[in-house]
């Protein structure tokens, strides 16, 4: 029987790549992580009517639709400089809530869970989701669909569709929020918080109780000092739909706190002649190459950055279990990338839990869901957490209305300093000298990249959610002796 | 802007046989299977059997949207730098394979098809996949390149027939 494997590696042109160059030796001489880019996105919306962006930006990815929503209808908010009713504002957080218990569950079950449930050097067919099932029991499988039903139905109550939003407007919501709705939400969200629970078990009773994870977790193959960013409300407290940017150094040490509408001052950009896409730093740190420490401007913007970043969190379960983090893990901030897996599921349980909230507000009920814009249009920037990252979005327009400039700024990008970094770093510790590299040795470089979780489908602008793979390596005659590709 | 669905809604009762378009129509060719979905949709001699949904979204949620169906026909762009563009390839569930191991961003068909089947999830007795091979690299804007946009009705007259009488068509 003729096989036909149906994933994005088959459907796209672009893709990710890492080669990894040897020495006369046989130990890593250079290593390089390529992705393509093109700015295409940004180009193609010019000239529309702004009001279009947050149904034309969702298409940038199928896996984060509802981040470029947020972010584009919070730029259309600016532009008209106009304020969201309290109601809109609650309702938008909770159906971004939703989407973020939905999105952190796939990453952690699906991507980045197979790595320490069912181990690193388990067989690629077994190194999946359907390996994770049948070390942690059927009923996380069955959970998982449900969760995400959940969460679907709970988007599109609100949304108006499962993928896909379309019910956020310039000035708030296109449709209040009904009784009927909320109660059924109400129990959507109830089972969000317990399905964190039930998460929060899995990181206890199978990572965290095998040393050898706990020991990957803290080695210093997988670990960089680098600057935290990650937005933070008026308490400080992580916050994923609104709020200003707070950035911290190695040490901890607040270093910048800014309005999202000055993410120019602080950020600029580096340029490589092997990488299309950009390298976003700390301006007034500056650019020192590929380096971590306080006097490099490479900073991180991902789950475990924002909890650095941040003072606690603002629900009670995920401040107890981001206390526990920091206190397994030798105290904050953390530097360990794979400690990144277990910051998303803090982030999972404070998602639950804030939906949960808001489910039970009274005020998301009311029909007091927009303000109408009266003011020229002219700029703004509308800014959230994805799941991978802090995503931009500015928008230029004339006093019509119809964009001049749009620029993105999205989660993954922030991350490709980094990204190249810990790849760099787990070649440069883990090939040696003669040893065999191994399947294991390969996906282990590959873990490095996984836990930033990225997106360079949009990062790049390039196709919709899904981005091959492709890690090969090269001896000192400039042949290929390993190479590895996967889909996504 | 928005994709041409054509099902009844959130909540409502589903029909028999599910039609996915899936791909970007903002990304060039990568459409291709949502505007060929659209055409067989207005081919079909029962329409008020199928539901027609558009989704350029992650594999997942597209296995996700074929529960409680009998039938489900995905079409989605593929690319086979074999295969001259326009070609269709076609597949069922039992071709799909799982993943090779864990992917950075998003699980393909076969992870998600087996999650769904281990989850218990009501899939459809019969899943065909028709992939039309497309010339890379894809571009951004709506529309086709011209060279895919002229095959179009034929691609979806192949397709509507199978699907009434071919070897996708419903068992009874």
């Amino acid at each position: 029987m003729r096989t036909i494997t149906i994933d994005p590696i088959t459907r796209l042109e672009g893709h990710g790549k890492i080669t990894i160059f040897l020495n006369d030796d046989g130990e890593v001489a250079n290593c390089y992580f390529q992705v393509p880019e093109l700015r295409g996105f940004e180009q193609f919306c010019v000239g529309r009517p702004v009001e279009e962006m947050p149904r034309i930006t969702t298409r940038i990815c199928g896996v984060c639709p509802e981040a470029h929503h947020m972010a584009s209808v919070k730029a259309c908010d600016a532009v008209y400089h106009v304020e969201p009713p309290p109601a809109a504002k609650k309702l938008r957080e909770l159906l971004y809530s939703a989407f973020f218990v939905s999105d952190h569950t796939l990453h952690f079950y699906a991507l980045g869970g197979p790595d320490f449930v069912v181990g690193p050097d388990a067989p690629p067919a077994e190194r999946n989701i359907l390996g994770v099932i049948r070390k942690v029991g059927l009923e996380a499988g069955s959970k998982v669909i449900e969760l995400r039903k959940r969460a679907g139905r709970t988007v599109a109550l609100i949304g108006g569709k499962y993928v896909h939003p379309v019910t956020a407007l310039p000035g708030g919501m296109a449709k209040p929020l009904t009784r009927e709705e909320r109660d059924e939400i109400l129990g959507h969200t109830d089972y969000f918080v317990e399905f964190a629970k039930f998460t929060l078990g899995v990181i206890e009773n199978v990572v965290l109780k095998n040393p050898a994870y706990v020991d990957m977790i803290l080695s210093d193959t997988f670990t960089h000092r680098t600057y935290s960013m990650g937005t933070v409300d008026a308490n400080n407290k992580v916050n994923f739909y609104d709020g200003m940017i707070r950035v911290v150094d190695p040490d901890g040490k607040e270093f910048v706190k800014f309005h999202p509408k000055d993410y120019l001052e602080v950020l600029g950009e580096h340029v490589e002649p092997w990488s299309y896409l950009k390298f976003p730093f700390l301006k007034k740190v500056g650019w020192k190459g590929f380096v971590d420490g306080k006097d490099s401007g490479v900073y991180r913007a991902t789950p475990l950055s924002r909890l650095n970043a941040a003072d606690g969190m603002a629900t009670p379960l995920a401040q107890q279990e981001y206390e526990r983090m920091y206190s397994t893990l030798g105290g904050k901030p953390v530097h360990h990338t794979l400690a990144t897996h277990w910051a998303r599921v803090i982030e999972l349980v404070y998602a639950a839990e804030r939906a949960a909230e808001l489910a039970r507000d009274e005020e998301i009920l009311s029909d007091k869901i927009r303000n109408i814009p009266t003011a020229t249009p002219d700029e703004g920037v509308g800014c959230v957490e994805a799941p991978r990252g802090t995503l931009y979005h500015h928008y230029v327009t004339d006093e019509r209305g119809l964009l001049r400039r749009v620029n993105l700024i999205v989660g993954t990008t922030n991350n490709h300093a980094s990204i190249a970094m810990s790849i760099r770093k787990a070649a440069f510790g883990l090939i040696k000298r003669g040893a065999e590299i191994t399947d294991g040795v390969l996906n282990r470089i590959e873990m490095a990249f996984r836990a930033y979780d990225p997106c360079f489908a949009c990062a790049t602008h390039s196709l919709p959610g899904a981005m091959p793979l492709e890690v090969e390596v090269i001896d000192s005659d400039g042949t290929r002796i390993a190479v590895r590709r996967r889909g996504c | 802007m928005e994709p041409a669905s054509r099902s009844a809604g959130e909540g409502a009762e589903k029909r028999r046989n599910l039609l996915v378009g899936a791909g970007n129509t903002l990304c060039g060719d990568d459409g291709v299977g949502a505007i060929v979905a659209r055409r067989i949709y207005q081919l079909l001699d029962n329409p008020e059997d199928w539901d027609l949904e558009e989704i350029c979204s992650s594999p997942m949620e597209v296995v996700e949207r074929m529960a409680g169906y009998r039938r489900a026909v995905v079409v989605d762009a593929l690319v086979d730098w074999e295969a001259p563009p326009g070609t269709v390839v076609r597949a069922t569930m039992e071709d799909v394979t799982t993943d090779s191991g864990p992917p950075s961003h998003a699980i393909g068909f076969g992870a998600a098809l087996g999650l769904a089947r281990a989850a218990g999830l009501p899939l459809p007795d019969s899943i065909h996949f028709y992939g039309i091979v497309v010339r890379g690299p894809l571009v951004f804007g709506a529309g086709l390149s011209e060279e895919l946009a002229a095959r179009v009705e034929d691609i979806a007259r192949q397709i509507a027939e199978e699907l009434a009488t071919g070897p996708a068509a419903e068992v009874s």
